[in-house]
């Protein structure tokens, strides 16, 4: 029998709530997380705060806000770049290395390494297929906006 | 020195790769089309496969799954700048998700993918 999709649902967010309860640990928040782990594998090229913005799909208003604390927290250091002075690039503190051995992202790696192949595999291509729906969604309804905007605008 | 395969639908980027991994010593072959790309792959063992994530008909996600499904041991470095609804984070990390063993965000620099095969070739594959 196929799954209930509503509950399927539930089941996500319950997973999603003991996750972001997890991601919440160290004095730190998801997003800055997720920039600990963006700057400490990031090539230096890629080590500013446009090019997080770009990488994550989000504005550069809301990177820096996650990168400047960071940078109060002592975690990410700001140095001129070498290939022009102009520039400057985020590099990861000591105390920013040594915070990732504490990732919360850890605790849902090992669980979900606790699962045979079958069941990984079957995780791996359930998430890719919601990632890809969910993106695809969020296109068409942004998609949707701008021509209901054009449109007003047009009538105005 | 290596042998490489770069599979990306912009003749410019694959050609670009090729010219600055050549000019370190490795063999390169390119594939604009991502179906013939898996084919290639598959018929002949290539050290380093270098796949864009963003590709009309079979994308670089796909493309990673299906060389390992087919048993590809090469090492895969996937490419990605994102898109305007499929943001980069999302691309490269499915990419690794199902086999990549590399990540690059374009634009990177040409060291950054010298130093990413060279970082490769150093690690014995079974």
């Amino acid at each position: 029998m196929r799954p209930n999709a509503r509950a399927t649902a539930e089941v996500m967010a319950q997973v999603m709530r003991a996750t972001s309860s997890l991601a919440f640990t160290e004095g730190l928040n998801p997003a800055q997380w997720a920039a600990l782990r963006y700057f400490a594998q990031a090539m230096p090229s890629a080590r500013s705060v446009v090019a997080f913005a770009r990488y994550h799909g989000t504005t550069k208003g809301t990177a820096s806000q996650t990168i400047s604390a960071l940078e109060k927290k002592g975690l990410l250091n700001r140095q001129a770049s070498e290939s022009d002075r102009r520039k400057s690039v985020l590099t990861l503190s000591e105390a920013g290395r040594a915070l990732l051995d504490q990732d919360p992202l850890n605790e849902l790696a090992a669980a979900i390494g606790c699962l045979n192949e079958g069941s990984h595999r079957a995780v791996a291509d359930g998430l890719e297929q919601l990632l890809r729906t969910l993106l695809a969604r969020r296109g068409a309804r942004r998609d949707t906006v701008q021509t209901t905007e054009a449109a007003d605008h047009d009538a105005a | 020195m290596a042998t490489a395969l770069v599979i990306d639908d912009v003749p410019a980027f694959a050609t670009l790769v090729r010219m600055v991994l050549e000019s370190h010593g490795h063999t390169v072959t390119e594939r604009y089309d991502s179906a013939e790309g898996i084919a290639l792959a598959l018929r002949q063992p290539f050290d380093v496969v270098i796949v864009d994530m963003i590709m009309p008909g079979i994308d670089g996600i796909e493309t990673v799954k299906r060389l390992r499904a087919g048993g590809s041991r090469a090492a895969v470095i996937a490419v990605s700048g994102g898109s305007h609804d499929f943001p980069a984070s999302a691309a490269l990390t499915l990419s690794q998700m199902h086999g990549a063993d590399r990540l690059l965000f374009k634009p990177f620099a040409n060291d950054e993918l010298v130093a990413t095969v060279d970082e490769l070739l150093a690690v014995p594959r079974g």
